[in-house]
């Protein structure tokens, strides 16, 4: 147990370096909380007019949460994986006894809190009241884990960097799908059953102030059955894609 | 001599220590075969293409695999290991010689009970390897069990254990010195002094037949059962025998140090001994070539040269 911790606790380390130091993966990183700011002061008057303020703030609410989900879950976990299996250095790590549960942990956990970081960057971006800065980090959180645990899948599936770039596509178009539903008709309904549907639904609630409403329910079971279900199809596949690649 | 038919079956062996001369899908297979066979031991491993993440510093990536280990301090095998001057050298500007002792030094923290090497001395110069080889010495002497794959054959005969090459599938061990042989060199032709006779060795390229004069000879070598002088750092194969060739070339100041090796004792630069039955030779020819010395012939070469 103990050589369990240190060697996560290392793991840890090292992920969370590399997310600072990794060109690619900060820029993924600081992407939303400048999409935010320049749909904040560049749009707002063009935009404002047409859906009105508060339509302005929950679309913004929405797109933060949709847009850090997605880039950061794509390159801070299926792209980092690739890139270390492109340069060896997985392997490197899977030859110094430290197991495939042990680098997959670390990564997830390392996302998920660079997903808490630029959530709440973007929250305070968009100008949303402080209060509800931690409840819509914890929605950020638990709405991304289904797509940070496919990511991971993917990140083993894919071969190199440039499969990672082709594996990545689905995690992006599933992603922001809730986004591209506010704009198609008769696809509204159907999105907030997509794995980041409820999550984008819980964020609304939140900043229409009806997050604590029997009107949560419905989003957060929705969450909650894709948290459940990408665990399930976690659990099954990632020993054999760990094995195979 | 011993031959076994898989990696599999050569890693089963009662072998100790075994270092294979042969190609990298060989290399990769023996790689598979130790870890499937020590899985519930404390392994180390370093291979060829090992080359960290490119951000990464020396010194910070023997820090987090320290950390992995829970054993050796990071400090220690980057000082063991002459890599003080490029600790804060990014990996992606680390030359292939410090990129192998990064390798090395990071098996060494794990303080294995099984260790698989990959080429371990193919890009290092003298110093490198005398802090490789010291690490492996001090490591078999408190039982390690090392594999390591190695180009050429010479790379193999330096380390301590059995020594195999592979051909057709089959791992064939190579005769080895025990140590109490009389080689020609102690009852052939003695050194002769000043004595002046003419001599050439034949050795073959593709088009004609060369004859070296011995003293541009650095070593003779017996690699794959053939035989090749190396003359300025090139190997050309020659018809003649070791025994021939130590008969030869022995009143030209040439040693046979080892069952498959005879040295030009005027290149030796430098005699190294590891622990109490690991020698080895470093020439001053342009490539810094490190030669095995038998433990039996070692006590003949200091009677013989006085070192």
């Amino acid at each position: 147990m103990e050589a369990t911790l240190r060697k996560t606790g290392a793991l840890l380390g090292k992920d969370l370096k590399d997310v600072a130091r990794n060109p690619t993966m900060l820029v993924c990183c600081l992407l939303p909380v400048g999409f935010m700011l320049f749909y904040r002061y560049a749009f707002a008057d063009s935009m404002g007019s047409e859906i009105g303020a508060e339509g302005l703030s929950l679309m913004l609410v929405s797109w933060s949460l949709l847009f850090t989900t997605t880039m950061v879950a794509s390159m801070a976990t299926l792209t980092a994986l690739a890139e270390e299996k492109e340069k060896h250095t997985l392997r490197t790590l899977m030859l110094a006894n430290v197991s495939a549960e042990q680098v997959l942990a670390s990564r997830g956990l390392v996302t998920l809190a660079a997903i808490a970081v630029v959530d709440a960057a973007c929250y305070l971006v968009i100008g949303q009241p402080l209060e509800g800065l931690p409840a819509f980090v914890a929605i950020g959180i638990v709405g991304s884990v289904p797509l940070v645990l496919l990511s991971l899948l993917l990140g083993l599936a894919a071969r190199d960097q440039m499969s990672a770039g082709v594996l990545s596509m689905p995690v992006l178009i599933l992603g922001i799908a809730p986004m591209f539903a506010q704009m198609v008709d008769g696809f509204s309904e159907a999105a907030a059953y997509l794995p980041t549907g409820g999550m984008n639904e819980l964020g609304l609630l939140l900043a229409q102030g009806n997050l604590l409403t029997s009107d949560a329910l419905v989003p957060l079971a929705v969450t909650l059955a894709w948290v459940a279900a990408a665990a399930v199809a976690f659990a099954l596949l990632y020993k054999r894609l760990a094995r195979d690649n | 001599m011993a031959e076994y038919a898989s990696p599999e079956e050569l890693v089963e062996s009662e072998e100790g220590s075994v270092h294979v001369e042969c190609g990298r899908d060989v290399s990769a297979a023996l790689l598979a075969a130790v870890r499937a066979r020590f899985r519930t031991r404390r392994l180390a491993f370093a291979v060829e293409t090992d080359r960290g993440s490119a951000v990464e510093t020396v010194s910070s990536h023997l820090r987090l695999y320290s950390r992995l280990a829970g054993g050796v301090h990071h400090e220690d095998a980057i000082a063991h290991f002459g890599l003080r001057d490029a600790a804060k050298l990014r990996l992606r500007d680390a030359s292939p010689a410090q990129m192998a002792l990064v390798n090395l030094a990071r098996a060494s923290l794990f303080e294995p009970e099984v260790c698989f090497l990959e080429r371990p001395l193919a890009d290092l110069d003298a110093e490198g390897r005398k802090a490789a080889l010291s690490w492996i010495a001090e490591r078999v002497e408190r039982g390690c069990r090392f594999f390591t794959t190695l180009e050429p054959m010479r790379e193999a005969l330096l380390m301590p254990g059995a020594v195999f090459w592979h051909e057709d599938g089959r791992f064939i061990e190579v005769e080895q010195d025990d140590g109490n042989e009389n080689g020609i060199g102690e009852n052939g032709p003695a050194f002769a002094g000043d004595e002046v006779r003419v001599c050439k060795i034949p050795a073959k390229t593709d088009a004609a037949t060369l004859l070296f004069d011995p003293r541009d000879i650095d070593f003779a070598e017996s690699m794959n059962k053939a035989n090749y002088v190396s003359v300025h750092g090139t190997l050309y194969p020659t018809p003649l025998t070791m025994d021939e060739l130590e008969a030869q070339l022995g009143r030209f100041g040439f040693f046979r140090c080892h069952r498959s090796f005879v040295v030009n004792v005027q290149r030796v630069a430098k005699v190294e001994r590891y622990t109490r039955n690991s020698f080895n030779l470093t020439l001053n020819d342009a490539a810094k070539t490190s030669v095995p010395l038998a433990k039996g012939r070692a006590d003949e070469m200091r009677e013989r040269y006085g070192f």
